[in-house]
C-alpha cells in the first residue's frame, strides 16, 4: 500500500505535534524520453477547424462553429508547441489568490510552468516529461516527484465523461473575442442542474489552444481565472525545458499523492474493508474511481464523484483531518461548508470513521449530498 | 460485454491482475471476439519472448567482491555475540525490563492523548491533483492549486 | 547473497543493455542499500527494496548510459532467416543451442533498448522478473493503473520491434 508523509517543514508549535523529517533520497534529479499517449485527437474536426480559420477570405466571414465540434477540439490536447505568460486568480469566500506563470508546451503532453512570486523570481517550477511530473522548489532545493497528469487511463473512458459533460452542461458558442491579441471562439458550459460551476472558454481560432478559462461558482461569483497574456505558438521547443536541472544539493520527493483508478469492488479488495457506496450522488454525479493510501500512518480513502465536469472528493480517514498550516484557527470539524481554494470542504464523523466531503458546488447541495453519504 | 475492452486490460488479464470480478467479461467478450483474441495472443508472445530471454548471471568476482565488503562481521553482530555471555546478560535484562516498564507507560499515555490530526492541505492536494487528469482544462489553476498545497508543506518561511 | 545477487544484475542488465554498467549498477545499489539500511521497512521483501535503489540510481544516471550505447539493430544474426515467431520458447523446448540463446538474447535487448525507460523497466520488472503490479508501482513509486498501462504500452511497442526486425531479416535473405 502506498504510503505518504506529509508534514509542513517548519517546526511550529500548534494544535498538534510536529517531528522532524527524515525523509529522502539525495540525488540528481531524472530525465526521461517522453512517452506516446492513448488518447487520439480529433485530428479530422481539427483539420476543418484549421481550414476553416486558416483562410483569410474565409476567416471574416467564416460561419461559426457549431458549439459541440468546438467542445470537442478545446477538449483534445494541444497539438502546437508553444509558449506565453499566464494569469491566474482565484476567489475563494473572502480572500483572493493571484498567481502569474511563465509557460512552455510541447506536444503530446511536455509542459513547464514557472510561477513567479511577486518580486519577479521564480517560486516553483512544475514541469513534466510526459510521464512524470516534478514540482521543482528551487529556493528549497527540493524537487517533489509524481506521475504526469493523464499519463494513464481513468477508469471512466474519455468517451462516457464527455457524455456526461453533456448530460450536465449545456455548450454554448458565445461569439468571437480577442485574447492575448489573437481571435478566439467563446464557448460556455452552463450547468443545467443548479449548483454547480459554470465555467467559459476562449479558444483561440488558429491552433485551438485554451488562451482564457473563466470559472464562476454556483452563485455565479466569480470563482477562478486563468488567461494569457502573451501567447506565442512555436515551431519546437527545446526537450532541455522539459527537464528539471538542479544542483547536486537538491533533494528528490516522491509525494505519493498521485491518484490511483480503482473501482469500488476493486478497492474493498485492496483495503479488504467494507466500503457501501453509491454509484450516483445529487446532482448527477457519478462515481468515477477511488483509491486508498497511508497518510502520516493512518489510512485514507479518496472516492471521486465527477459530472463531467465539477469534481467531488470523498476522503474517510481513520484519523480526523483539520487544516494545519492556518495557525490562526483551532481545529473544529467544519460541520458547515467552508470555502478553501481547492474547493468546498464538509465534514462528519461516523462512528470511528473521519469523512471529508470536497466539491465546488453550493451549499445546499453539498448538504444534500452529504446527507446521503450518511445515511449508507 | 459488446464494446472492446479498454486495451491495456488485456495485459493485465494475461498478467493475472483483474479483479475477480472484472475476469468474466473480460473472457465472455473474448469468446466473441476475435480481433480482442489475436491482440491478447500478440501480447502473449511478447510476454513469452521476454521470459524465455536467458537470465544472466552475476559475475563471481562480483559476489565475492559484494560478500566481502557487506558480509563481514559488523559491529553489530559483534555486540549480539558478546551479549550472550552471562555477566553481559544479566544487567542487561534487568535493563530490558525497565525499558519495558517505560514503553508501556508510554504506549498508555498515547492512547489517552487525543488523536494526531492529518492535513486537510494535502487531502485538498490529493482533490486538485485529481481534477488535473479531469477531461476539461481548468487552465492551469488545478496545477497551481495542487503545487502550491505542497509547496506550503515544504517551505521554511513565514506564510 | 547470490540469489539477490543474480536477480539485480539481471535487472541491471536488462534495464542498462551492457554488463560492465549493471556491475557497476549492483555495487552502487549494494553499497547504497547498505549505508541506508537503517531506512529498510523489514516488513517489505529486501529485493524489492534492492531493485527499487538500483533503479533510481539507474534514473540519476540515464543520460550517461543511454548516450555511451547506441544500439545497432543491424548486427549480424546467426539464424538468417528465422522470424521472431521461431524464436519463441515452445512449451515442450529442449535445451536449445547456443547460438539461439545468444541470438535470443541480442533481440530482447535491443528491442528493451528501444524501449523509453520507464517502459523497459516495467516490462523488464513484469515479465522478466516476475513481479507482481502492486510490487512494480512500489519500486517505480507510481500508481498500479500507471504501471498497467506502461506495461501495455511497452509491450505494444516490443511488438512492433520484433515484426520490424523479423522484416529486416526477411530483406536479407
Amino acid at each position: 500500500m502506498r504510503k505518504v508523509k506529509i508534514i509542513p517543514a517548519a517546526t511550529e508549535p500548534g494544535t498538534t505535534k510536529w517531528w522532524a523529517r527524515k525523509w529522502l533520497k539525495v540525488g540528481r534529479p531524472e530525465t526521461k524520453a517522453g512517452i506516446q499517449k492513448d488518447w487520439r485527437p480529433p485530428t479530422v474536426l481539427l483539420s476543418c477547424l484549421l481550414f476553416l480559420a486558416s483562410s483569410p477570405i474565409l476567416a471574416s466571414a467564416a460561419p461559426p462553429p457549431a458549439a459541440n465540434d468546438l467542445l470537442q477540439a478545446a477538449l483534445a490536447d494541444p497539438q502546437v508547441a508553444y509558449q506565453g505568460r499566464v494569469m491566474l486568480t482565484q476567489w475563494y469566500g473572502k480572500r483572493t489568490r493571484a498567481e502569474e506563470a511563465r509557460v512552455f508546451f510541447n506536444p503530446p503532453n511536455l509542459y513547464r510552468w514557472e510561477f513567479l512570486s511577486p518580486d519577479g523570481q521564480i517560486s516553483r517550477v512544475i514541469i513534466s516529461d510526459g510521464s512524470d511530473e516534478f514540482v521543482w522548489l528551487p529556493k528549497e532545493h527540493k524537487v517533489l516527484k509524481g506521475s504526469a497528469a493523464k499519463s494513464s487511463p481513468k477508469l471512466m473512458v474519455p468517451e462516457l465523461e464527455r457524455e456526461l459533460l453533456l448530460k450536465n452542461y449545456q455548450a454554448k458558442l458565445l461569439g468571437p473575442d480577442q485574447v492575448a491579441g489573437r481571435t478566439t471562439w467563446v464557448l460556455e458550459l452552463a450547468p443545467l442542474i443548479p449548483g454547480k460551476p459554470h465555467q467559459k472558454f476562449w479558444i483561440d481560432q488558429e491552433t485551438a489552444v485554451i488562451l482564457e478559462t473563466k470559472r464562476l461558482g454556483p452563485t455565479g461569483a466569480r470563482a477562478g481565472l486563468s488567461r494569457f497574456a502573451r501567447f506565442k505558438p512555436q515551431k519546437d521547443m527545446s526537450k532541455d525545458l522539459f527537464q528539471v536541472k538542479a544542483d547536486s544539493m537538491t533533494q528528490v520527493i516522491d509525494h505519493g499523492l498521485d491518484p490511483d483508478f480503482f473501482s469500488i469492488k476493486e478497492l474493498r479488495h485492496r483495503t479488504g474493508k467494507s466500503l457501501n457506496l453509491p454509484e450516483q450522488l445529487p446532482g448527477n454525479f457519478t462515481f468515477e474511481s477511488g483509491d486508498a493510501y497511508q497518510l502520516n500512518e493512518a489510512s485514507v480513502r479518496h472516492i471521486r464523484y465527477t459530472d463531467g465536469l465539477a469534481v467531488l472528493s470523498l476522503f474517510e480517514t481513520s484519523r480526523p483531518v483539520g487544516p494545519m498550516l492556518d495557525k490562526t484557527r483551532e481545529f473544529s470539524p467544519l460541520a458547515t461548508p467552508e470555502q478553501f481554494s481547492s474547493g468546498k470542504v464538509l465534514q462528519w464523523k461516523k462512528g470511528h470513521q473521519y469523512f471529508t466531503l470536497v466539491g465546488d458546488v453550493s451549499d445546499e447541495l453539498l448538504e444534500q449530498i452529504a446527507s446521503e453519504l450518511k445515511a449508507m | 460485454m459488446k464494446e472492446h475492452a479498454e486495451a491495456s486490460m488485456l495485459s493485465a488479464y494475461l498478467d493475472g491482475e483483474l479483479m475477480p470480478d472484472e475476469r468474466p467479461g473480460i473472457e465472455s467478450h473474448l469468446a466473441l471476439c476475435g480481433s480482442c483474441r489475436e491482440e491478447l495472443e500478440t501480447l502473449r508472445n511478447a510476454k513469452q519472448v521476454l521470459a524465455g530471454a536467458p537470465r544472466r548471471e552475476i559475475p563471481p568476482e562480483l559476489i565475492a567482491k559484494l560478500e566481502g565488503r557487506f558480509l563481514r562481521p559488523s559491529w553489530w553482530s559483534v555486540f549480539k555475540s558478546s551479549l550472550l555471555l552471562p555477566r553481559v546478560w544479566v544487567p542487561a535484562g534487568a535493563m530490558g525490563l525497565v525499558a519495558t516498564l517505560l514503553l508501556g507507560v508510554w504506549i498508555g499515555w498515547r492512547q489517552f492523548r487525543a488523536p494526531e490530526l492529518l492535513p486537510l492541505e494535502a487531502l485538498l492536494a490529493a482533490h486538485s491533483r485529481y481534477v488535473a487528469e479531469g477531461l476539461v482544462s481548468h487552465g492551469g489553476l488545478a496545477t497551481s492549486n495542487f503545487s502550491a498545497q505542497l509547496a506550503l508543506f515544504h517551505t521554511d518561511e513565514e506564510g | 547473497m547470490r540469489r539477490h545477487g543474480d536477480k539485480a544484475y539481471n535487472f541491471a542488465y536488462r534495464l542498462s543493455g551492457n554488463e560492465s554498467d549493471a556491475r557497476d549498477l549492483v555495487q552502487e545499489a549494494f553499497s547504497r542499500a547498505f549505508e541506508h539500511r537503517d531506512r529498510y521497512d523489514s516488513s517489505r521483501p529486501f529485493e524489492a527494496w534492492l531493485i527499487r535503489i538500483l533503479h533510481n540510481i539507474y534514473l540519476d544516471g540515464v543520460r550517461r548510459y543511454e548516450k555511451s550505447h547506441v544500439v545497432s539493430i543491424d548486427a549480424p544474426s546467426p539464424i538468417e532467416d528465422a522470424g521472431w515467431e521461431e524464436i519463441l520458447p515452445s512449451p515442450d523446448s529442449e535445451p536449445i543451442d547456443a547460438a539461439i540463446q545468444k541470438e535470443r538474447d541480442h533481440m530482447v535487448q535491443n528491442a528493451l533498448k528501444r524501449l523509453p525507460v520507464h517502459y523497459r523497466t516495467a516490462v523488464t520488472l513484469c515479465d522478466i522478473e516476475g513481479l507482481s503490479y502492486e510490487r512494480i508501482g512500489q519500486v517505480m513509486a507510481c500508481p498500479v493503473g500507471t504501471v498497467r498501462s506502461r506495461i501495455h504500452q511497452g509491450r505494444l511497442m516490443l511488438k512492433k520491434t520484433f515484426q520490424e526486425l523479423s522484416e529486416k531479416r526477411q530483406v536479407k535473405s
